[in-house]
């Protein structure tokens, strides 16, 4: 692709600025907002100031909130990565019929919304032997759900490209178990593309929360509950709430982009 | 023979867990939603559906749901659908960082999206207050069906520009200059080769789009879905749009709030 030159050139370009000043325009103004003394009717703010991240980092159940949301997520990864690569080896070194069946099993999760999902999971698991809801192991089990579709498409498409079949067999040859092959040949084959599926599940798990408020609300407080229940404090604190969270985020995202370019 | 047998057991062996853990937190659930829909006061049957498609009440919030997705998609669709043609049209430095910025943009979703938008534009936002001094803003509140249209099609845009930037690959450069050749305008090479070219992309994003804007919102809050699941890096594939679709159409939720 070539960039265009002149009257056209002029046009694309504003085009393009104009999506980027689009995308940029609610982020800058909270993050203006989060760092203005005080600011209202005027152009900008009358004066800037950093009390209300300071106020943030030292509340203790903001603290709390976000310790709990990171314990939560890194929990379901865990589970999930444990459930899925075993899942996946199996079925695409022994079954691999059995991959157009997973491709239809994997869309539940999208074509189940939460909401859905809450109202017999809150029926199921309120009482009885296998009482879960209010603790955030409902949540990992949950949370499982929603990664995995995104997880076992990812990691198949790593499995595609690297000959599975053919690794195996090379390993086994040298004299390896099918366990020992699996474990030191093609793990860490897999470790980028793994590393790339957890930090972009981990972001949107992040984000998740009709789970987490239908669920478990404020007995185990994940990050998004909170944010939900404070709306009604100051705007400025919730700015420097809202700033924070996507900045974590961003780094997040910036990392598996990062790795993901170093791939190709 | 016998002992890859075994092996092949021991294979299935390890897929329990996984069945496990999927039964019990997306399978039971949903059969349970599934089984109690199906059963009311009389019995078993459909009565709780007639109830519900009786219902004004639930109409009324399925027809919301669906006006709210609709024009979101389209208005997110159509700024896409510029925004990348253009990135294809500028310098590739320019395109990177805009690329890259919709990426992450594209995880701002959820609570703090309304967040975002409340402070601004809620009623004591600065924004709202700003624009109202300067006479300019009328009667339009983030509390209304514009509002939450305006807020899902922020959380449309660097969707729809990643899902279709790849597209445009398709709408070869040399194309344009052969129709150029042969007189037609840039108008006829758009309504006759450009659009008949990119239909199916646009068609399948705009797809995922309302599936994307269809899920449902957590209660009082000016919200878009918690969670957009997709492959970033992935061009549109069947295995999305198909996603979308069984997103999108099996899909009145009221009736599980019968209780």
């Amino acid at each position: 692709m070539r960039a265009e030159t002149g009257k056209g050139g002029l046009y694309h370009k504003l085009v393009v600025y104009l999506l980027f000043l689009i995308l940029l325009l609610p982020l800058a103004g909270t993050l203006l907002y989060s760092l203005a003394t005080s600011w209202s009717a005027t152009m900008l703010p009358s004066g800037l100031t950093f009390k209300w991240y300071v106020a943030l980092w030292s509340e203790p159940r903001f603290l709390a909130a976000f310790g709990q949301s990171l314990l939560v997520c890194v929990g379901a990864l865990l589970l999930s990565v444990l459930l899925i690569l075993p899942l996946l080896f199996v079925v695409h070194y022994h079954f691999p019929r059995l991959d157009a069946f997973m491709n239809v099993l994997i869309l539940l999760p999208f074509a189940v919304p939460p909401v859905v999902s809450s109202v017999g999971l809150l029926q199921l698991y309120g009482s009885g032997p296998m009482a879960m809801v209010g603790t955030p192991w409902i949540l990992i089990g949950c949370y499982f759900t929603i990664a995995l579709p995104f997880m076992y498409r990812a990691i198949t498409n790593n499995l595609q490209a690297i000959n599975l079949r053919d690794l195996m067999d090379a390993a086994q040859l040298l004299g390896a178990s099918t366990w020992q092959a699996a474990m030191l040949v093609v793990l860490p084959n897999l470790r980028k593309g793994l590393m790339v599926a957890l930090l972009l599940s981990f972001s949107f798990l992040f984000g998740e929360f009709v789970f987490a408020n239908l669920l478990v609300g404020t007995r185990y407080e994940t990050l998004q509950v909170y944010l939900n229940n404070m709306r009604n404090s100051s705007g400025h604190f919730n700015s420097a709430l809202v700033i924070s969270y996507f900045a974590f985020v961003l780094v997040l995202t910036w990392v598996a982009n990062r790795l993901n370019k170093d791939k190709t | 023979m016998n002992s890859s047998r075994r092996g092949r057991y021991l294979a299935l062996l390890c897929l329990l867990p996984f069945a496990v853990f999927f039964i019990i937190f997306q399978i039971a659930p949903l059969a349970w939603v599934a089984i109690n829909s199906l059963q009311s006061d009389s019995g078993w049957g459909l009565a709780n559906f007639s109830k519900v498609f009786a219902s004004k009440f639930y109409l009324q919030a399925l027809q919301r749901s669906l006006e709210i997705s609709f024009w979101s998609s389209l208005f997110g669709i159509v700024i896409a659908t510029l925004g990348a043609y253009s990135l294809h049209k500028v310098d590739s430095r320019l395109r990177d960082f805009v690329t890259a910025f919709a990426n992450m943009t594209s995880n701002f979703a959820g609570v703090p999206l309304a967040f975002a938008f409340i402070i601004l534009l809620g009623f004591n936002g600065a924004l709202t207050l700003l624009l109202k001094q300067m006479g300019l803003l009328g009667d339009f509140s983030i509390y209304s069906k514009t509002g939450l249209i305006l807020v899902y099609t922020y959380f449309q845009i660097p969707l729809g520009v990643l899902l279709l930037f790849p597209a445009f690959d398709a709408v070869r450069e040399d194309w344009r200059e052969s129709a150029a050749l042969l007189g037609a305008s840039q108008w006829q090479f758009w309504r006759h080769i450009g659009l008949p070219v990119l239909a199916p992309a646009l068609l399948g994003t705009f797809v995922i789009l309302l599936a994307n804007a269809w899920a449902p919102m957590p209660p009082s809050m000016p919200s878009p879905p918690a969670t957009s699941t997709y492959c970033p890096s992935a061009s549109p594939g069947l295995w999305q749009v198909i996603s979308a679709l069984t997103r999108t159409w099996p899909a009145p939720w009221p009736w599980c709030w019968w209780g």
